[in-house]
């Protein structure tokens, strides 16, 4: 980009740029990547101290076959997302208060693990424990992705409901190749939890339950390089 | 003496350890996965509900777990459906137009299983056909969505009242239903916005149920402390 300013757009530069314009605004829709659910932690200290960081683990009960070939009469798949870690909480909205956690330190990862070999996912108590999340990270990582910024937890203190989000970039995982290299980025995790389930796995904090989306293949129109300079304007 | 009080108070005792691990935590039992809500004439990204309005959500059931892990959403040759119905809007209340939270009153959750898959989104009733195997009623249901960021949720507590297995949910305590609730345009495909859904919801029950157990004699248990 610094050589483009230091040269000048030349007319076929420019073309160019415009021709991404137009394919970046056609990206605006998402389509779900997969559903997933389970329980989360934080650890070593508690939510909003500093020091803490959050961790989730589950099972992830649906895909788009379109981006991910999945079996569930032979494969369990489990998911993490890893050890994001305690940056700020803002109770501006109270009884709202929203925290955030570092998302450049975690990582979400789905595992397939054949049910008849595999080993089965158990929350244990208390986590991290001798189970978990050892057995929701065992297997084949089909996909990987880091977090492009935080990760941001709305939770209202007067009922225990909230929600958790972030934006993810898949990079990883044996079933990557799958998902192309353009809706890879901007991926959407969105979720919802519950405070203190009731009889809940002992140690854990929240129920979780969610989506993650991708941006939906983007429309493309075949045009000519004369086609395009007519739809601009004749430029 | 001494010896034999001392056996009759470990068998006591191992008696009640018996008793607390029947039954298990809280745990996901069915993860009711994207379905699509509907509400009078609320549009996409209006976070606002207009109290008195009905809403309703339909979608696929994804995963049973105990006590349904007989049943499979992948079956070909079944269809396994639920629909959210009959929750009346009681208006919503915002926070410096940032925090939307709507609460509805009353509200049924049904689950159906269908030999057919037809369902469609075009015609919400056909969620609504076939066997269905569970019902319950909704307290408590919230919705809760918001301007800074496309993220929200969506709980409510449950009591399990009918349905063909509903049998199979006796002794299950602290039925809940949490997940995911959108309004963002994005979350919800443009067809299904054409046929009047305006929002996203992705949800799971959790309840705490008893865990089976084999049964047993005093022999036998004398027999494992020997």
């Amino acid at each position: 980009m610094r050589a483009l300013r230091n040269r000048g757009l030349n007319r076929g530069m420019l073309l160019v740029v415009l021709a991404c314009l137009v394919i970046a605004t056609a990206a605006s829709a998402d389509v779900i990547l997969f559903s997933f659910a389970g329980f989360d932690w934080f650890w070593p200290t508690g939510i909003g101290q500093v020091g803490s960081c959050y961790s989730a683990v589950g099972y992830v009960n649906s895909f788009d076959s379109t981006y991910v070939n999945a079996d569930f009469s032979t494969n369990e798949y489990t998911f993490i997302i890893d050890l994001a870690c305690f940056v700020s909480a803002d109770s501006s909205f109270f009884p709202f208060v929203q925290y955030i956690y570092d998302g450049s330190t975690s990582s979400m990862r789905v595992y397939c693990d054949p049910i008849a070999t595999g080993t089965h996912g158990d929350y244990g108590t208390n986590p991290p424990n001798a189970v978990s999340p050892s057995t929701f990270i065992d297997g084949d990582c089909i996909l990987s992705g880091t977090w492009n910024g935080d990760l941001a937890i709305l939770l209202d203190t007067s009922t225990g409901n909230g929600d958790i989000s972030g934006e993810l970039m898949w990079n990883g995982g044996s079933q990557l190749g799958n998902i192309p290299v353009n809706q890879r980025n901007m991926s959407l995790a969105v979720g919802g939890v519950k405070f203190n389930p009731p009889g809940g796995p002992l140690g854990y904090h929240w129920q979780i339950d969610g989506t993650v989306f991708i941006q939906s293949p983007v429309p493309v129109e075949e045009t000519s390089w004369g086609a395009l300079k007519r739809d601009l304007g004749g430029y | 003496m001494q010896h034999r009080l001392g056996f009759a108070l470990s068998l006591i005792a191992a008696a009640l350890l018996w008793g607390p691990t029947s039954a298990s935590a809280q745990q996901e039992i069915i993860d009711l996965g994207p379905g699509y809500a509907v509400e009078g004439s609320r549009v996409v990204d209006t976070h606002i509900s207009t109290a008195g309005d009905s809403l309703t959500i339909v979608g696929h059931v994804i995963a049973f777990r105990n006590p349904f892990l007989d049943l499979d959403p992948n079956d070909p040759a079944k269809e396994y459906t639920y629909v959210y119905r009959g929750l009346v809007s009681q208006g919503t209340t915002n926070l410096f137009n940032v925090i939307f939270t709507t609460n509805y009153s009353g509200g049924v959750l049904e689950i159906y299983c269908d030999t057919a898959q037809d369902a469609d989104f075009a015609d919400k009733t056909t969620f609504m056909n076939g066997d269905m195997i569970l019902s319950a009623t909704l307290l408590n249901f919230t919705t809760v969505t918001k301007t800074s960021n496309v993220s929200g949720s969506q709980n409510a507590d449950i009591a399990f009242t009918g349905g063909s297995l509903v049998n199979r949910l006796v002794g299950c305590t602290s039925a809940i239903i949490t997940g995911a609730f959108s309004v963002y345009n994005g979350f919800v495909p443009a067809a299904q916005q054409a046929q009047g859904y305006f929002g996203f919801s992705d949800t799971k029950i959790d309840a705490q149920c008893p865990t089976p157990v084999d049964a047993s004699s005093w022999g036998r248990i004398k027999l494992l402390h020997r």
